[in-house]
């Protein structure tokens, strides 16, 4: 048995529904099954608050797809408020009127990040598939009018690499207290994408420069995180600090997982809140227990000396590529299958096509 | 261009918006919650991070501290205000 700790985050999926349509989004490519439309009421969302402050959450995340489609989303945050769990808004921001970010303030949120595709208004319109620029531009200075800490989260890729310093600006000029520039991770609709968004070597190196840069002269009070382009890297990333240690996600049908992406695993089977308590999930349910610590490894992980700091890297990503989840993560370079990294890479680089496969439905079934 | 030194000045500390403190009836622990993060607290920090109202000199939460504690150390009362103010987590309040 592993020394179970409390979760520290959870991540409320709202609805996967969005006006939006990036080409990377993290929502599952089927989204818009059958299996996601049946989103979870009010009353399970204001039960699940409640059970997960008493487990031990501390932070909070309201997230989607867009959660401000959810007209109820002010009375999951007050009730959030009531527990003294720290809340967090993510948005895209197009939906963020005055009318309901005053709502929400009073309500007692506590912070809110708004994602930013570009710093160009052509750019940004073309990656998020809507015209959306001016709107999110609004949201962020409302957010700042209302004294909420704002986070810019910048998803990076082929397409933006080349104006991060443009992008940088942009988030100092809105006064950005936090900004996370996060290089693409290739899941879902990024990896349905992955030879049209697979930065270039230089555009990386020349990214790793600016963003130390912002961060020494802290352009921004609150720090600027940048997360690695793992395929680029020697080791991989300690996916969510470990499976089942700190986060729990909920899916809009109230499915409950370790990880944002963990649905991609068609051998995990994911308790529902409508059956069991958070509790009990966290604690027994079989898709948590599944990767947890270290003893479900295979070597090369299970005799090296880093298992305890990156766990293998990425359940997701091993599935993804290499057809075994627990499998060494590809991205390391000690994985067996390191050379489908190599080659997505050089594929990568070889390409320059820019036609997307938005998020869009893919079957309506 | 990039300056090595930065000058922080101690004094009229308070949080930053949207940076509170916070105690966990399921943890039975106090901690600092703001965008993104968590930490812990252990009952020093508790006290020095609870009097920072953004009026208050170093001296004033020095002496606060001196006599509610017999041993309070100031190198470690200073650091921790440092690093919050660092991270962005404390501000400079009123001039
Ligand atoms: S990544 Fe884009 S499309 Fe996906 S939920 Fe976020 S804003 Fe919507
Ligand atoms: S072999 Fe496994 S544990 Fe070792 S560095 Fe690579 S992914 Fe991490």
């Amino acid at each position: 048995m592993i020394d179970l700790d409390l979760p520290l985050t959870l991540m409320a999926e709202l609805t996967y529904r969005c006006p939006l349509r990036c080409p990377y989004c993290s929502n599952p490519t089927n989204y818009d099954s059958s299996r996601y439309r049946q989103e979870l009421t009010t009353e399970y969302w204001l039960k699940l608050i409640k059970q997960a402050a008493n487990l031990g959450v501390l932070q909070l995340g309201f997230t989607g797809g867009e959660p401000m489609l959810r007209q109820d989303l002010e009375l999951m945050v007050e009730t959030a408020t009531a527990t003294g769990i720290y809340t967090t808004l993510i948005t895209a921001g197009t939906l963020f009127t005055k009318d309901r970010a005053i709502k929400l303030r009073d309500c007692g949120l506590d912070h809110i990040q708004i994602s930013l595709q570009d710093s160009q208004v052509d750019k940004l319109n073309y990656i998020a598939g809507i015209p959306s620029y001016e709107q999110k531009l609004t949201a962020a200075r409302l957010v700042k009018q209302l004294n909420f800490p704002l986070t810019i989260n910048v998803v990076l890729h082929r397409h933006n690499l080349d104006r991060i310093e443009e992008i940088l600006e942009l988030c100092k000029t809105l006064e950005a207290d936090r900004v996370e520039l996060a290089n693409t991770q290739y899941y879902g609709w990024a990896l349905l994408n992955r030879d049209a968004l697979l930065p270039t070597l230089e555009q990386l190196e020349r990214a790793k420069q600016v963003v130390a840069i912002a961060q020494q002269e802290k352009y921004f009070p609150m720090g600027v995180v940048y997360v690695l382009p793992d395929y680029y890297e020697q080791y991989p990333k300690p996916c969510m600090g470990g499976w089942g240690r700190r986060t729990m996600v909920i899916a809009p049908n109230g499915d409950v997982l370790p990880c944002q992406v963990a649905a991609s695993i068609p051998e995990l089977n994911f308790d529902n809140v409508r059956d069991h308590s958070l509790e009990w999930i966290w604690s027994k349910s079989a898709a948590f227990n599944r990767f947890r610590g270290t003893d479900w490894m295979e070597e090369p992980c299970r005799s090296c000396p880093r298992k305890a700091v990156d766990f293998g890297g990425c359940r997701c990503q091993a599935l993804l590529l290499t057809g075994d989840a627990t499998a060494t993560d590809p991205v390391c370079h000690l994985s067996p299958q390191h050379h489908l990294i190599t080659k997505a890479c050089e594929s990568g680089q070889s390409h320059n096509s820019s036609s997307f496969r938005y998020r869009d439905r893919l079957n309506s079934s | 261009m990039i300056e090595e030194e930065r000058v922080y000045y101690l004094d009229n500390l308070g949080f930053a918006s949207g940076v509170r403190l916070h105690w966990s009836t399921a943890r039975q622990q106090h901690w600092l919650l703001f965008p993104e993060g968590a930490l812990f607290l252990n009952p020093t920090a508790v006290a020095i991070l609870s009097i920072c109202d953004g009026y208050r000199s170093f001296t004033a939460i020095s002496q606060i501290l001196s006599s509610q504690f017999c041993d309070v150390d100031i190198n470690q009362v200073q650091n921790l205000l440092l690093q919050m103010l660092k991270r962005g987590l404390l501000i400079n309040k009123t001039p």
